[in-house]
């Protein structure tokens, strides 16, 4: 793979633009971007654009790769963060999938596709591709933070808190928002999930036999699968008769919510 | 020869962060200690050649940065991100002590010789010892610099030296508290710095994936080792005051010759970067912890 382009990008993080903050208001007039012009010379290398004095450099480092591939996968990078703060997000996908035919191995371009991914909910993919990322960047902490937000939106805080952990020790001094909006927020939802086990136990056991010796031994499963949607129902089956179980599940379903409208419109909560 | 002893797959269920290896002076037991991001801190028998589990301490509520254990093998100390330091008995594996250092202000433990304190890095570049009779704050050394990320005390009792994320090196002098001196060692966060048994020389490990050799006397770098091909992430001396190991994010273990200079011997067992190694009380091995949730243990000729 290219050590270069993945060295570069990482010490100049702002070199390749995107990156989702939580609270920060990204949306800009679409006129900020206009496809057309930009369409047009996507296939088109201008021979002045091309880098000469650095072209022997990126040539070893490529090995084998033609340098205005390169060039052209970092333009079609650039345009994917263009539609992405224009709020354009699944064509920003299929501009940075167009750039990973050229440069598979860029973490980056899979970090920013996992963050749009979450942008449009599509969940499953989003965890995918920020798990690329974390595989070809081990050592780069922002694809953690973004691998631990697609696990909080499939709800699984303990391997989102996991990897927001990874981030942090990777980058001790790492941004406030990293400890307070990302590590803080998913152990307070994972804290209140587990009270709202306990209570919803709680009550069924009361409900049943009343034996409160269970109640230690089978609330360890941390985890909130991603069947989950389907847990309400089968705890509701399970106590049908019992009115208290509807609103706690409903209270947890809003709790989960509320990170993720956060997410979407970039509001502070 | 150097070679691999023993592999302990899955020995948590995540990442393991920190180690350390000390044996009992009440039994002469070989106990290792390993910290994880999975929130536990456990406690192993090296015995006939293999690990074996001894104590599984739970009570840190988030991922465990730094474990160590005192002169005589006793005592274990832990640091997580939550910034709660643990005692630990290490013979009953009971609780004897849980200290909340405040938000973010303790990274890196370490048991002063004398096993009567701990030392710990802190977010704002203070250096808090604690003490382990009463869990107290004692004292409190300013580097006004950067987040300390890395910390050691000197095996003669007289030095503590502490990394910064910005590469800066802090060398504080124990009995009168004050900083004897500043070193501009590397640009990049110090994961690690260790002394030699004689207190001699200090090693420092990198980000930008150099070892550097530092005269504590003259406080004069004396040699910059290369070799990894990525961030250095721990350092320890070996008893034997000539060789010490490093381990790094390109997944290797190395053994360095500090008197020759160079590096005695790589080895390329793990599967993901090794976050520390260590050495055994009289050097004869090696214990490492990596990403890939695995313990391994080298055999080091002397």
């Amino acid at each position: 793979m290219s050590t270069y382009v993945v060295e570069q990008d990482i010490f100049s993080m702002t070199s390749f633009g995107w990156k989702r903050k939580v609270g920060e208001n990204v949306t800009k007039p679409p006129s900020a971007f206009s496809p057309g012009e930009q369409l047009e010379n996507e296939h088109e290398v201008d021979p002045d654009e091309i880098d000469w004095l650095h072209a022997v450099k990126i040539q070893r480092a490529v090995d084998g790769l033609l340098e205005d591939s390169l060039t052209k996968a970092n333009r079609l990078k650039q345009e994917g963060c263009l539609l992405a703060e224009s709020q354009r997000y699944w064509e920003a996908i299929r501009r940075w999938e167009d750039a990973l035919e050229l440069t598979p191995d860029d973490a980056t371009l899979h970090e920013m596709k996992a963050q749009a991914y979450m942008e449009v909910h599509e969940v499953f993919p989003a965890v995918q591709a920020a798990e690329k990322a974390v595989t070809l960047d081990p050592r780069w902490w922002v694809a953690y933070q973004t691998l631990g937000r697609t696990q909080v939106g499939l709800g699984d805080l303990k391997l989102a808190i996991s990897n927001f952990s990874k981030a942090i020790h990777l980058n001790p001094a790492c941004s406030e928002e990293l400890w307070e909006d990302d590590l803080k927020w998913a152990c307070s939802l994972l804290e209140e999930k587990r009270e709202l086990e306990r209570k919803a136990e709680e009550e069924e056991t009361e409900g049943t036999a009343g034996v409160s010796g269970e109640l230690d031994t089978e609330h360890d499963d941390d985890y909130w699968y991603p069947q989950l949607p389907d847990a309400p129902l089968a705890v509701g089956e399970a106590s049908a008769t019992e009115d208290t179980d509807a609103p706690v599940l409903d209270r947890y379903q809003r709790h989960l919510g509320r990170f993720q409208s956060r997410f979407r419109t970039g509001t502070d909560r | 020869m150097y070679s691999i002893l023993f592999k302990q797959e899955n020995a948590h269920d995540d990442a393991i962060w920190s180690c350390a290896w000390a044996r009992s002076e009440t039994n002469g037991m070989d106990n290792i200690v390993t910290g994880s991001v999975d929130d536990s801190v456990k406690v192993w028998k090296w015995v006939d050649e293999k690990l074996e589990l001894r104590w599984t301490l739970e009570g840190h509520q988030l991922g465990v940065v730094s474990v160590d254990m005192n002169q005589e093998g006793t005592m274990v100390a832990s640091s997580s991100l939550d910034a709660h330091i643990r005692l630990w008995d290490i013979e009953t594996g009971k609780q004897m002590r849980s200290m909340d250092a405040g938000p973010v202000d303790a990274w890196t433990v370490a048991f002063s010789p004398d096993s009567r304190f701990i030392a710990s890095g802190s977010h704002g570049g203070k250096v808090n010892i604690f003490n382990v009779e009463n869990g107290k704050k004692e004292t409190s050394l300013d580097t006004r610099g950067k987040f300390t990320l890395s910390i050691a005390y000197s095996p003669d009792g007289k030095y503590v030296a502490c990394g910064a994320i910005d590469g800066i090196i802090n060398i504080f002098d124990i009995t009168t508290g004050k900083l004897l001196h500043t070193l501009e060692g590397h640009a990049m966060p110090i994961r690690s710095l260790a002394f030699s048994g004689d207190s001699q020389l200090l090693v420092t490990a990198s980000d930008d994936s150099h070892i550097k050799i530092y005269d504590v006397q003259h406080a004069s770098l004396s040699h910059t080792l290369s070799g990894h091909a990525s961030w250095v992430l721990n350092v320890s001396f070996s008893p034997d005051n000539t060789h010490f190991v490093s381990s790094s994010s390109d997944k290797s273990v190395k053994v360095w010759d500090g008197r020759m200079r160079q590096c005695a011997h790589t080895f390329f067992d793990h599967l993901d970067q090794v976050w520390c190694a260590e050495y055994n009380t009289n050097g004869t091995k090696i214990v490492s912890v990596s990403d890939d949730r695995a313990i391994h243990i080298y055999d080091c000729p002397l």
